[in-house]
């Protein structure tokens, strides 16, 4: 499993949303039910990818795609998203 | 403050949005009202300013009305008040939330005094912190770009009076608090903090 997939099952799962409606154009306002599942959201991406989001540094992200895109961009340990994927998988 | 609270037979986000510019749009009429009772009627232009917080301008005049506007669908909330004050409305529904938002947003003071309420009241609490928290955030015109911790609510929650202290990046701000409960599931609150150089410190 790539980012892409990590951060789209991510939305789907904290936004209770089948995964066919979260497509990259998505914007998150129309996804999420209200601000508290976004900030749901926002902890759950902090946590898969055990980084600190600088909220300044967000503030342009409108879209699923902004997500992915930013995410991309961290220092991230690929290691833990396949450990992750491994665990789901088991 | 003003309130203009209203359930929109539509729910779509556009709707909402066109439910909150209209409820606003009354609401700064009625806060020029009573204002100015043998005033005339003003035609009102809801527009966002810099940071993309809407404001009431009065057209054919250089006046201009604070408001602030929520949805949680169905309910749409506005409110409008013609003092100098920042402004911020939330509405939100009361139901449970996973552990982790409340661990990530509220401040240790706003867990222990939830922490010490009967069990039954604990949701509610929850749900106010955020609300108020958001309403704080969208009154000094910064939304969620600035963490939920970073606004201490804890004396609003066990506030019997409309004027408490509300905790914001570390300073204490005095600030009008008003709650609306809808129905069971529903509640609104706005904040108004009086405008001062400090107050935007």
């Amino acid at each position: 499993m790539d980012v892409r997939d990590f951060v789209l099952t991510a939305i789907a799962e904290t936004l209770d949303l089948p995964l066919a409606v979260v497509r990259d154009d998505s914007k998150l306002v129309d996804l999420a039910e209200d601000s508290i599942k976004l900030f749901e959201l926002l902890i759950r991406l902090e946590n898969l990818f055990s980084y600190r989001v600088s909220y300044e540094a967000i503030v342009h992200i409108e879209t699923v795609g902004d997500v992915i895109a930013y995410i991309e961009t961290l220092p991230i340990d690929r290691g833990v998203l396949q450990a992750t994927t491994q665990k789901k998988a088991a | 403050m003003i309130w203009d609270l209203v359930r929109s037979s539509e729910t779509t986000r556009a709707a909402l949005s066109t439910a909150g510019h209209q409820a606003a749009t009354r609401a700064a009429q009625r806060a020029l009202q009573i204002s100015d009772p043998r005033g005339e009627h003003h035609t009102i232009a809801i527009e966002k300013d810099v940071l993309g917080k809407p404001e009431a301008r009065v057209l054919g005049s250089a006046q201009s009305v604070a408001v602030s506007i929520s949805h949680a669908a169905p309910f749409v909330c506005a409110v409008a008040d013609t003092a100098p004050v920042l402004l911020g409305t939330d509405i939100e529904r009361i139901r449970p939330c996973t552990t982790a938002v409340w661990e990530a947003c509220l401040t240790p003071a706003e867990k222990a005094f939830i922490a010490a309420a009967p069990r039954r009241e604990r949701e509610m609490l929850q749900i106010r912190a955020w609300s108020l928290k958001e309403a704080v955030l969208k009154a000094f015109g910064v939304g969620l770009r600035v963490h939920p911790r970073n606004v201490d609510v804890t004396n609003a929650l066990g506030a019997t009076t409309s004027t408490v202290r509300i905790g914001w990046r570390g300073v204490w701000h005095t600030a009008t608090v008003e709650w609306m409960h809808l129905n069971p599931t529903y509640v609104a609150v706005a904040v108004a903090f009086p405008f001062s150089a400090r107050t935007l410190e």
